[in-house]
């Protein structure tokens, strides 16, 4: 898709005023020097103003319609009137150019309000848009601090896996506290799995079976870090294994192993 | 809607016309109040709306350019910007009034509104749904999507090909 036909797919729900956070920012900049998202905008803002008519029409009580002109009559826009300058009393001058003036204040002070209006709107989207921002932001410290906490933790070691032939280049460690039994799992140099397929990280512990712990997918650039689940065995660990099994997991291991580390 | 009359009494409501607002009310206010009832649901907070809303054309007849859409489009984007205005203010202090003030139809409607009905109904259930919430309540495409618990990605599909089918339906 070309960013030209991006912008030109958000014209319609530009014209409902639908547009929100980056959607929103982006095609406010881009539409000013764009012709043809312009006219696609007029144009779904005409179909948009037509679906007002879509109930049909419901007249109000009669009482409106007598408000509605009561009010104008006693607001007047002042059409601008041509005087003989010369049958003019200065007084009356004054009072003609002050409404003249009041009026055209009255218009800016309407345009400026209507200004402040859609700059509130705008406002409120880039509000919107950075309290997602900080969620985001606030879900990565935590997990942040929860390895940090991990780490400096005294009674946290570290158990360093190899690489097994299917994978010689790979590398890991696991850090685990048998105390919290907390751990995460770090590799690298592990490739994309064939497709519906996954790794899944083992612990095994006196029993000899190996205790399934999380199945994951590695980065594009072949790294990983993940969290491992509390399982049983996390406490008195003697092995850590990685293994390659179909995407959903498997409950004992079926594929090849491709990292494993004995807890020294 | 008859186009050229609009546009005459416009003309003469920009200089200050009053029989001629007067007309163009005639014409004119039983779509704002329909709509401005749709969003509010509420009959007085819809009556004000009419209200407010000729008071700004008496004001702003001079504004309007017949290049940026028909009388009636721009009649209603003012309407709707005033029903949205009061039903966010009424949001943010959670005074919502219930259902049931819902208005079913209007009276025997013009081909116009029939036209824009048709259209409507003639949308999937989705798409329909999705562009009335744009319009008529207001959300934005996140909204939407949050509340109808759909990916924001189906949701901005959805409302595109609504508005692009009623626009060659319209048209």
């Amino acid at each position: 898709m070309s960013p030209g036909d991006r912008f030109r797919e958000m014209a319609p729900l530009a014209a409902l005023d639908a547009l929100d956070g980056q959607d929103l920012l982006d095609f406010r900049e881009h539409l000013p020097g764009c012709a043809e998202c312009q006219a696609e905008l007029a144009a779904y803002e005409e179909t948009a103003g037509r679906l007002g008519a879509s109930l049909g029409a419901i007249p109000p009580p009669p009482a409106v319609r007598q408000r509605v002109l009561a009010r104008v009559g006693a607001a007047a826009p002042a059409p601008p009137r041509v005087v003989q300058t010369r049958t003019l009393w200065w007084p009356a001058a004054l009072a003609a150019a002050a409404a003249v003036a009041l009026a055209f204040w009255l218009e800016s002070t309407h345009s400026q309000l209507e200004k402040a209006r859609q700059r509130a709107a705008a406002l409120e989207q880039e509000l919107e848009q950075g309290r997602r921002e900080v969620a985001q932001l606030r879900e990565a410290l935590l997990e942040a601090g929860s390895v940090r906490d991990l780490v400096v933790h005294p009674e946290t070691r570290l158990t360093s896996l190899a690489g097994l032939p299917p994978a010689p280049q790979a590398r890991g460690r696991v850090i685990w506290n048998a105390a919290t039994r907390e751990a995460l799992l770090l590799a690298t140099g592990l490739q994309k799995p064939p497709e519906g397929q996954a790794y899944e990280a083992w612990v095994i512990g006196p029993s000899s079976v190996p205790v399934p712990a999380g199945v994951f997918q590695p980065r594009p650039d072949g790294s990983v870090l993940v969290s491992l689940p509390r399982v049983e065995d996390t406490s008195r660990p003697r092995t850590f294994a990685v293994t390659l099994e179909p995407a959903a997991g498997s409950a004992k291991p079926t594929g090849p192993m491709v990292l494993a580390g004995a807890v020294s | 809607m008859p186009e050229t009359r609009a546009h005459e009494l416009l003309r003469r409501v920009a200089r200050g016309d009053r029989a001629a607002l007067g007309e163009f009310y005639d014409l004119f206010a039983g779509l704002v109040h329909g709509l401005a009832l749709r969003v509010l649901r509420d009959a007085s907070e819809a009556e004000d709306v009419v209200q407010e809303v000729f008071v700004q054309i008496w004001r702003q007849a001079g504004r309007y350019d017949p290049g940026r859409g028909s009388p009636a489009a721009w009649v209603c984007t003012m309407a709707r910007t005033r029903a949205l205005d009061r039903r966010r203010w009424r949001v943010s202090r959670r005074e919502e009034p219930s259902e049931a003030a819902t208005p079913t139809t209007g009276n025997p409607a013009p081909d116009a509104a029939l036209a824009v009905r048709g259209a409507l109904s003639s949308l999937p259930d989705d798409q329909r749904k999705a562009v009335e919430l744009a319009y008529f309540e207001g959300l934005t495409q996140s909204e939407i999507a949050q509340r109808l618990g759909q990916p924001l990605g189906t949701v901005k599909t959805r409302i595109r090909t609504g508005m692009i089918r009623l626009r060659e339906a319209l048209t």
